[in-house]
């Protein structure tokens, strides 16, 4: 009897430690045997053994486009022209530094085209190209487009360890850069995708001494920029009957834009004498100079010195600015006006196309 | 002995207020002690270059000159000149000029401008005690032959009290240049529809003044003008001066859509004095300056305007989804007009849809009669059956007799493996049966011991 109990208790604990091996997760292998078989030494000298040393592309483990004194983030957002930005690429070669030759930046406007490309439309104020240039060994930067439109900063590199390095290229959008303000759905933020149309794609690639080259791609937008600048007044006199000019070259006019735009200029309805007592209309006004061919009368109230009605002035595509010194006035003076002088706000009108 | 001891004192005396005298002679010739002046145009600082002060030609100018207690002149006189040395003998607009107190009367002796225009603005000059404030301007004379400079040419000015010379001092005149530049003014604002708010962008844009002549800058807006409140206009900016301005929109109750607001920002030429027969005073305009997009429509929504309708439809653009997982997508429709909507799934599994709340039976051809006073909502019920996949959603609307499509694509993640998790357990497996063992063992070994 007793021994039945007791092998009832030997039952139950076995159940139980079986119940808890069956569930448990722990797998016992302990040992595991390799079918190894019985192998036969023999020589064969007619053989070699050809060994190449692939040679392992460079890793782009992060990049950015940020405000040179803050570090803070543009990539698919706005900058500014005429402030400091730079890209930074954090690389990591196969081996060493050594083996990079070249981290590339190329930057263009995409024309409303994700299928646009590096330099696809020449121009300074189109495209950029930026160059960390490692093949001697010292690391040189080189900004080899544009000349003027864009200028350069400092190269700041930081050596993580021998294989791993972070590249800050600095350089500076001058004011006619063209500004690329998005498709006005907002910024896609996603990571190495170029995927809003207006704006600035970049490439950046990492070329080693073995000829791999690693790439992403992503994007940022720039402000619109406008400047106007010309002499605060401009004058002229003749005898009532005859034709009061300005002379050309007697002022410059000189703007920034960079966008299509129409500079259009016109006065007051009236010129009105200082004084009262008398005025002369605007349609006694002609304007010539910049995109007028001939004459150009406020008597409808407007005068294209850039651009025409129907259409914009293209952008500059190179030059961070322009001038134009031929523009003149002109005012035919009606016979019996008054002596004095006669005096409006002379009315530069510059429409940035926003489309 | 004595007498020649008063003799070298006074000797010692006189000579010593002879040095005192031309010493104070020289003083008043440059009037560093008895004569201060100060130059600026109305509204400005006194400006300086090379550590002379600055006029800028063409400009009202206010010359404030001061007497100490020595000088008590009946007529002053203020004259300019071209040079450094000695005033030229030809004397015109663009090499002397000179204007004179006599104690009643503000006058410019050279009367350049005839009866038509003058070069004092008597209206504004003024004597306070021993200061005189002549409000003067000159010619616009300075040449502009380079763009990129504001160009200047060294001048003398001179004051005389009573026709003796005081003061002297060099001035540098620069070309007036009004120049403006504007940046940043590019806003997409987003709001929901059918929702009364302010909205109020952390961007700001950017005036500056570049020239050297104070500009008065003010907006308008094309539309909602007086629902738009910008900081820092309707004001001055100096020369070298940098605004921010703040923008702050109040919206209505929009439908969803586009709203378009185009600025005019104005920068008019201030303190430009008017010379010769025809005087024009420079007035800059930027049209489209800022310009404000505002998307009333739902976050992360593509908002379309249907061509040629008053019907905006909104939906979703990407949509993630995890394999298995069920999802309510909701797209928006809004606009008077009665719309027949088509639906049609690809790669995914499409469950429901209902039109307003209402299941739709036929979702190839059903009816919508929307309106512009509400949102009508089509929800689609998805599942993701097949992992990995690229899936479509597509919307096809006809109004009108024209079809539009949109399409929504639905990224599906993968299959998720069933993970052995309790790999990470095994220790704490192990210790729970071994004490479940013990106790079970505990209790059998005192069932033997002592029921007996």
């Amino acid at each position: 009897m007793e021994k039945k109990r007791t092998l009832s208790y030997l039952t139950i604990i076995m159940l139980v430690l079986s119940m808890l091996m069956v569930s448990s997760p722990v797998s016992l292998h302990f040992i595991q045997i390799a079918g190894a078989g019985h192998v036969d030494t023999q020589y064969d000298n007619d053989t070699y053994l050809n060994v190449t040393v692939v040679s392992a592309p460079a890793v782009i483990n992060s990049y950015d486009i940020q405000v040179a004194s803050t570090g803070a983030s543009r990539r698919n957002a706005m900058i500014d022209v005429n402030t400091e930005y730079m890209f930074v690429v954090n690389v990591t070669c196969p081996t060493t530094w050594q083996e990079i030759e070249y981290i590339n930046i190329t930057a263009w406007y995409d024309a409303g085209s994700e299928a646009s490309t590096y330099n696809g439309t020449a121009g300074g104020n189109l495209n950029m190209f930026l160059q960390y240039q490692n093949t001697t060994g010292t690391a040189v930067y080189n900004k080899l487009w544009p000349d003027n439109e864009v200028t350069k900063g400092d190269l700041v590199e930081t050596v993580y360890n021998e294989s791993c390095h972070v590249i800050k290229l600095e350089f500076t959008p001058l004011n006619q850069v063209r500004s690329a303000v998005g498709d006005g759905g907002g910024w896609d933020n996603t990571t190495n995708a170029t995927n809003d149309a207006g704006s600035w794609n970049f490439k950046i690639e990492a070329t080693t001494s073995g000829g791999n080259t690693t790439w992403v791609k992503d994007e940022y937008g720039v402000y619109r920029y406008c400047e106007v600048s010309s002499s605060a007044s401009v004058s002229a006199s003749a005898l009532p009957g005859h034709r009061a000019s300005t002379s050309p070259g007697d002022f410059t006019i000189t703007y920034k834009a960079n966008t299509p735009y129409k500079l259009t200029v016109t006065t007051n309805v009236t010129l009105n004498r200082v004084g009262g007592g008398d005025s002369i209309s605007r349609a006694y006004i002609n304007v010539s100079g910049g995109d007028i061919s001939g004459y150009d009368s406020l008597s409808d109230g407007i005068a294209y010195i850039l651009g025409s009605s129907g259409s914009y002035h293209a952008q500059e595509i190179d030059d961070p600015q322009e001038t134009i010194n031929d523009v003149a006035y002109h005012c035919d003076i009606p016979y019996g006006t008054l002596s004095g002088t006669y005096s409006s706000k002379l009315y530069y009108t510059l429409s940035l196309d926003t489309t | 002995m004595k007498n020649h001891g008063y003799s070298l004192l006074l000797i010692s005396f006189i000579t010593l207020m002879l040095f005192a005298t031309v010493f104070q002679g020289l003083g008043e010739g440059n009037g560093e002690n008895q004569v201060s002046v100060s130059i600026h145009i109305p509204s400005e600082n006194e400006r300086e270059l090379f550590n002379s002060s600055v006029m800028v030609t063409g400009l009202w100018h206010y010359v404030n000159i001061t007497f100490d207690e020595t000088i008590n002149p009946n007529v002053v006189n203020l004259i300019l000149y071209k040079g450094e040395n000695t005033a030229p003998l030809q004397k015109n607009e663009a090499t002397y000029y000179s204007w004179e107190y006599d104690g009643t009367e503000w006058k410019d002796n050279m009367n350049y401008g005839g009866g038509s225009y003058t070069y004092i603005d008597q209206t504004r000059c003024k004597k306070t005690g021993k200061t005189y404030a002549f409000c003067i301007a000159t010619d616009d004379f300075v040449a502009n032959n380079n763009p990129n400079a504001i160009e200047y040419e060294n001048w003398t000015m001179v004051v005389k009290a009573d026709g003796t010379e005081v003061f002297s001092t060099p001035l540098v005149m620069e070309e007036p240049v009004a120049s403006v530049a504007v940046t940043r003014a590019d806003y997409n604002l987003r709001v929901e529809p059918f929702t009364e708010t302010v909205l109020k962008p952390v961007q700001e844009f950017i005036t500056i003044n570049t020239g050297n002549v104070p500009l008065h800058i003010k907006v308008f807006y094309n539309k909602l003008n007086e629902s738009i409140v910008t900081s820092n206009v309707n004001t001055i900016i100096h020369p070298g001066e940098t605004l921010n301005h703040s923008v702050a929109v109040a919206t209505k109750r929009w439908q969803p859509g586009y709203v378009s607001i185009s600025g005019t920002l104005y920068a008019d030429a201030l303190y430009v004095v008017p010379t010769g027969f025809i005087s024009l005073d420079t007035s800059y305009v930027f049209n489209g300056v800022p310009r404000i997009v505002i998307q009333v429509g739902h976050s992360n929504y593509e908002l379309e305007e249907i061509p040629n309708n008053d019907v905006t439809f909104q939906y979703k653009k990407n949509i993630e989804m995890n394999y298995g997982e069920t999802k309510n997508v909701t797209a928006y429709l809004c606009g008077d007009g009665n719309i027949t909507i088509s639906i049609a799934n690809s790669n995914i599994t499409l469950l429901n849809v209902w039109s307003d709340g209402v299941i739709v039976d036929n979702i190839q051809n059903f009816t919508v009669r929307s309106t512009n006073s509400s949102e009508h909502q089509i929800v689609v019920q998805l599942q993701a059956l097949k992992p990995n996949a690229t899936a479509y959603l597509s919307y096809t609307l006809k109004l009108s007799g024209s079809s539009h499509v949109y399409t929504s694509t639905i990224r599906v993640g993968p299959e998720t493996p069933v993970k052995r998790e309790y790999a990470e357990n095994t220790l704490a497996y192990i210790v729970v049966g071994v004490a479940i063992a013990g106790v079970v063992i505990y209790m059998i070994y005192n069932q033997l011991r002592y029921r007996r």
